[in-house]
């Protein structure tokens, strides 16, 4: 069943990749990932209700500065980019969880989100999430980013 | 006529986007107010008038249901059209949120074209009256 729903997690994430922030993504086998990056953001949404868990998201700071540039319609060099790149990972990432959840139990039930949080993350914490049997990997135009779900 | 638009939610990327939204779909705007929660939405609605508040209902300190709780139970307030803009696809908190008298209810991803329509629709309607 775990599979079952990483497998509708995958299949969210890349629709709101796409609807939201106008990008396209592909699942990557892990040993295809890169190891080293300067730094990653991770992106943490709570939920509970029926069941209880995190959804997750790690990417290069690089792809959610990127992001945050097509759904803003602003330029990546822009001085605000960084702070904006954290918002719509944090927003991506509350978007995921929510349409997660619908796509997984329906609509009639009631499920509560935390509001996410984001935290920068080194390559070692990257290097863990990847070859941890939980994560699925992604590229997103040629930027790496790594996908979670922990339910209880 | 111009409108006073009041935009609640905790990210500052979809309060833009949002607001871009309404700029560029010509809805004649006189003030736009932003705010990152229910508590902050209310301090604004205490000070001044608003025609339409648009907002999330996963926000930190106070969000949407507890903010449109407060709104349905003051007079001026109750009157003031709202529309959730939300990843929530619950139905049966969306509809819990239509009888505390929320007039429309738009689902994260949305798209430019879905805001616009309904903010015309609804502003239209105040027109009318």
């Amino acid at each position: 069943m775990q599979n079952e729903y990483r497998t509708m997690l995958s299949e969210v994430f890349l629709d709101v990749l796409m609807r939201f922030a106008f990008m396209f993504g592909e699942k990557c086998p892990k040993d295809k990932m890169p190891l080293e990056n300067p730094s990653f953001y991770h992106a943490r949404v709570e939920f509970y209700g029926d069941r209880q868990g995190t959804v997750g998201i790690m990417a290069s700071d690089d792809l959610c500065i990127e992001m945050s540039a097509n759904v803003l319609g602003t330029d990546i060099e822009d001085k605000n980019s960084v702070e904006d790149a954290v918002d719509t990972l944090e927003e991506l990432s509350n978007v995921v969880c929510g349409q997660f959840l619908t796509s997984a139990f329906g609509n009639e039930v009631i499920f509560n989100l935390i509001p996410p949080s984001v935290s920068i993350a080194d390559s070692k914490e990257w290097s863990e999430l990847l070859y941890n049997d939980e994560s699925l990997a992604f590229m997103v135009e040629d930027s790496p980013a790594l996908l979670y779900l922990k339910m209880e | 006529m111009l409108y006073n638009i009041l935009i609640v939610d905790d990210s500052r990327t979809t309060r833009t986007v949002i607001s871009k939204t309404l700029k560029l779909a010509g809805v004649p705007i006189n003030q736009l107010y932003e705010a990152e929660n229910g508590k902050v939405a209310l301090d604004i609605l205490d000070k001044s008038w608003v025609d339409l508040v648009l907002a999330d209902i996963n926000m930190p300190e106070m969000d949407g249901v507890e903010m449109i709780d407060h709104m349905s139970r003051d007079g001026l307030l109750k009157t003031i059209p709202v529309v959730i803009v939300s990843t929530e696809g619950s139905q049966t908190r969306i509809e819990e949120m239509r009888s505390k008298g929320v007039r429309a209810y738009v689902r994260k991803p949305f798209t430019p074209e879905l805001i616009k329509n309904i903010v015309k629709d609804i502003l239209g309607e105040k027109d009318a009256k």
